[in-house]
């Protein structure tokens, strides 16, 4: 009887405890439907990420054209043009893109070149960002650093041969941000007297890819001069130029 | 006695059915957007195929030799199976520069738009503006 009687408050607590298993599930569901939901919302995170990407593309274009040429300013003026762009291409609220040039020695206006007499040359640029974006009920505030440099490495020996003929050999290290790249294309001179010449087929000229950025160059020619000064000149495949003389001792 | 007993079974039974078809109602209620075709991930597919393919520069390069037959293709690869796109690219003018439909056919009825601002490598630096449409096929 007693048991009877307590039948019907079994059943109502057994109800409550479905009820909360449900309602509990529900909420973990909903928990994570909400993140999927937010991941998605946050287009404004895809958008960032295609500014930062253009950032670099703009950097190492400018890098290109100051490399064939073009003036140091290019880095600023193209940077200003691009803020400019994507300030006025977002969607779904506002955008705004600062950025300042590296000034410190060796950076001028952003710009690095060293195309030096040693066996080293370096094109480089260095622009810090911050990239304002206001979105509905957000505000992201991000802060980024774009260092693209391409540097050339060389060093050169030579034999020197019956007469005046001389076999040099140079090898060739070609860098981009310190890592190993490979080379659009690479050209070599050598100095005779005071011309600069270009190595060819008569000259028993060969070049060497070993695939890691690294290059060997042979040549033979007759050099009047003990001391034999070579020049580099090099392409990257982001067609930054980069170049850089040696003066090659004798073994 | 048995007839009020009878009518106390009646009521916890209706109120236990109370409680779990309003736990039901609330659950539905509160229930989130569990639909993956919606425009939402359409978009978020769009952004995030243009941006892969211009994580190197491609899609500036693509656009710098008017290559639009690589971009279809590279789109096509990185758009998942069974969206239909089109693709518009405008310069910084904004004037069309791409002089035939760059997509396989945009079909669906939600077709959703991303704009996509890319900058080419090239020492000119020209600017481009990628206005992807898509839409679920079928």
């Amino acid at each position: 009887m007693n048991k009877r009687g307590c039948s019907g408050q079994v059943l109502l607590v057994g109800v409550l405890v479905i009820a909360l298993l449900l309602l509990s599930t529900e909420l973990y569901v909903y928990d994570l439907g909400k993140a999927l939901d937010e991941g998605n919302q946050n287009s404004f995170t895809d958008f960032i990420l295609a500014v930062e990407a253009g950032s670099k593309h703009v950097v190492i274009g400018s890098l290109t054209n100051v490399s064939q040429g073009g003036t140091s300013q290019t880095l600023g003026n193209n940077l200003e043009r691009w803020s400019s762009f994507v300030g006025s291409r977002y969607q779904f609220g506002k955008c705004i893109l600062n950025f300042t040039l590296m000034e410190v020695t060796p950076y001028s206006s952003g710009v690095w070149i060293f195309w030096g007499t040693g066996g080293l040359g370096v094109l480089g640029a260095y622009a810090n960002f911050t990239l304002q974006v206001l979105d509905r009920g957000t505000d992201v505030n991000l802060k980024y650093a774009i260092n693209t440099t391409t540097t050339i490495l060389i060093q050169g020996t030579y034999k020197q041969m019956q007469g005046s003929s001389k076999q040099v050999n140079v090898t060739c290290n070609l860098l981009n941000e310190g890592k190993p790249a490979l080379a659009e294309n690479l050209t070599l001179y050598y100095k005779n007297l005071d011309d600069w010449l270009t190595p060819g087929p008569q000259n028993n000229y060969t070049i060497t890819d070993y695939g890691n950025g690294t290059y060997f160059i042979s040549f033979v020619a007759d050099i009047s001069s003990s001391t034999i000064e070579v020049s580099v000149h090099a392409s990257d495949q982001r067609h930054i130029h980069v170049q850089a003389n040696a003066t090659c001792p004798e073994i | 006695m048995f007839n009020k007993k009878g009518q106390i079974r009646m009521l916890e039974a209706f109120l236990a059915v109370l409680t779990i078809f309003s736990a039901s109602i609330i659950s539905i209620t509160f229930s989130p957007p569990t639909n993956f075709n919606d425009e939402k991930s359409l978009s978020t597919s769009g952004m995030q195929a243009l941006i892969a393919l211009d994580s190197d520069g491609t899609l500036g390069k693509l656009i710098d030799e008017r290559n639009w037959t690589a971009i279809g293709e590279n789109l096509e690869i990185l758009l998942p199976v069974g969206v239909s796109y089109n693709v518009t690219i405008y310069d910084d003018a904004m004037q069309q520069i791409n002089d035939f439909t760059v997509g396989n056919g945009l079909k669906g009825q939600k077709v959703v738009s991303v704009e996509y601002p890319c900058a080419s490598q090239s020492s000119g630096c020209p600017f481009y503006l990628v206005r992807l449409q898509l839409a679920f096929a079928g």
